[in-house]
């Protein structure tokens, strides 16, 4: 099965890229275009001061915040759930082919993409104006995938609209946090069900800037949760119908 | 083989209402068997077909491949499917479709333009390998079905309403696919609201209504015997005397005379008696094939 799925694993990377991939290169290209348009307005001098550097970084925080939400959204929207309603799960699951495997293969490719495309336009962006550490922006997408993309996939095994549900959630996540800010002990237990918005934040900020460490307890449970949720996908896809 | 072991199914819907779609099934299908399965629209044909691929679980019972949990047996083995809906990503283009679903059979990759090619031609739809899948007809979107549950030798192979939407050539030569992949360790199951297709291909017929079996026909064994099957007769003279020679008639009009037979022997008797007593017969032929025969017995009698 190994052989036929590392075949298959072209094709899905071919329609990633000719679809969600290409529509994340566009987000991304106007989102880059308006910071260049920023920039611009400070004419060229500043690119060899000693800030150009950070400048350049903190203009690209903006985007970057922007586009590893709602750009990983779109890399993981409907990626159980189009084949689920849609019905075409039909033929290709009456091949020899592991329902978990693939899907779990898909979700790590469209990943693997994102990360790639994103490298590309983080150094095509150091060509053009100041260069910014390539490794930083991809590690905060990398974290924001596994988050947001864990989130999205397991809501795609159990529902329509699961981009939809990945922002009401999230939502909910940050007014809960807010409302109970002073109630800690029902703060915390709502917390550890909702998305971690708020341990995803302090580690999004620090791998904005160009030092700050990355608090490690944060990162662990973003990351933790994000692989949680990947694994729940993967059992309600062993254990849930694909037909209704 | 493949067990059916008193499976049900029940949809529940989140407000609560429930329909029973499959009830109580109970079925083996041998190897070398070609199976159909008859049934009104909602009788359970579909469904039934969800529970043997496993994209649906049963309520009660089990179902099994070769022993094994559909899934299971399926992920390991594959089977040959063509579903009653065609489902296949409208911006795949034909050729494209075939590739894919070859490499997801495991197709060895040196024989897959080989199996492609083949299967494209087998089916008629190699002109319309560049073309969208949305931009298909419905026929030609059919053919892609079937030709990609061909690509590979399976062990079982199910159809569900296979000449929908096919012209009547293309209904034939289908007729002779299915014929050539008759094999002694094969099942095919074919689900159809067509009786003359099943009764031509189908060893047995299964006839479910309101997600039950009604009645397994036995094909050969239902043609042989005849059994309660009505004959249009059309007389060019004597439409009196055959009336006379059977016991169960009706006037459809002037020379058309709707004869019962119980079985091919009485039937050419009564003929024979009443040809010598100065019958002309401009024709004879079944008004409903055995197979409908029974379908209208076993379906009528529960609606």
């Amino acid at each position: 099965m190994a052989g036929r799925m590392g075949r298959y694993a072209l094709w899905q990377v071919r329609d990633f890229m000719m679809g969600k991939g290409a529509s994340f290169i566009i987000v991304a290209g106007l989102l880059g275009v308006s910071a260049y348009v920023a920039l611009k307005g400070n004419g060229d001098a500043w690119k060899h001061s000693p800030e150009a550097a950070s400048l350049s970084r903190q203009v690209l925080a903006g985007p970057v915040g922007v586009l590893s939400f709602f750009g990983v959204l779109l890399a993981c929207s409907g990626i159980v759930s189009t084949d689920r309603t849609q019905g075409f799960f039909r033929f290709l699951f009456a091949k020899p082919v592991s329902l978990v495997r693939f899907y779990l293969q898909l979700w790590l490719l469209h990943g693997a993409c994102v990360l790639a495309l994103v490298a590309a336009l983080t150094w095509l962006w150091g060509v053009i104006e100041v260069p910014v550490p390539v490794g930083r922006v991809v590690a905060t997408f990398a974290v924001s995938y596994v988050l947001v993309g864990g989130v999205t996939f397991l809501l795609s095994t159990l529902v329509r609209f699961d981009s939809l549900f990945t922002v009401a959630l999230w939502v909910l996540a940050q007014l809960v946090s807010t409302v109970f800010a002073d109630r800690p002990t029902v703060q915390a237990i709502v917390a550890a069900i909702l998305p971690p918005s708020d341990h995803y934040t302090p580690v999004r900020l620090a791998l904005a800037s160009a030092t700050a460490e990355v608090p490690v307890a944060d990162l662990a449970w973003v990351l933790g949760y994000g692989v949680a949720c990947v694994l729940i996908g993967l059992v309600v896809l062993r254990k849930r119908p694909m037909a209704s | 083989m493949i067990e059916f072991s008193g499976v049900g199914k029940t949809y529940r819907s989140w407000f609560g209402k429930s329909v029973r779609a499959v009830d109580d099934v109970t079925l083996d299908i041998a190897p070398g068997e070609v199976l159909g399965i008859a049934g009104p629209n909602g009788a359970g044909k579909s469904t039934l077909i969800s529970l043997l691929l496993g994209y649906l679980t049963p309520t009660e019972g089990r179902v099994r491949i070769f022993g094994k949990a559909p899934r299971g047996w399926i992920e390991r083995h594959g089977i040959g499917y063509l579903s009653e809906l065609i489902a296949i990503p409208p911006a795949w283009r034909t050729r494209e479709a075939m590739v894919r679903y070859a490499v997801l059979a495991g197709v060895p990759n040196g024989e897959i333009t080989a199996r492609v090619d083949g299967a494209m031609e087998r089916l008629g739809i190699t002109e319309h390998a560049g073309k969208r899948v949305k931009a298909l007809s419905k026929g030609n979107l059919q053919r892609l079905g079937l030709a990609q549950s061909l690509l590979r030798e399976e062990q079982v192979l199910v159809l569900d309403e296979p000449t929908h939407g096919l012209d009547p050539v293309w209904t034939q030569r289908f007729r002779d696919i299915v014929d050539a992949m008759r094999r002694a360790d094969r099942i095919i199951i074919i689900a159809s609201h067509n009786l003359d297709e099943l009764q031509r291909l189908a060893d047995r017929v299964v006839i479910i209504d309101r997600g039950r079996i009604q009645r397994v026909v036995t094909i050969g064994a239902s043609a042989a015997s005849g059994a309660s099957v009505t004959y249009r007769l059309v007389v060019s003279a004597g439409a009196d005397i055959v009336a006379r020679h059977f016991t169960e008639t009706r006037r459809i009009s002037g020379n058309e005379i709707d004869v019962a037979a119980a079985n091919l022997a009485t039937l050419n008797r009564a003929v024979a008696a009443a040809i010598t007593d100065g019958a002309v017969f401009a024709s004879i032929a079944p008004t409903h094939s055995a197979l409908e025969e029974q379908f209208r017995e076993a379906v009528g009698a529960v609606n």
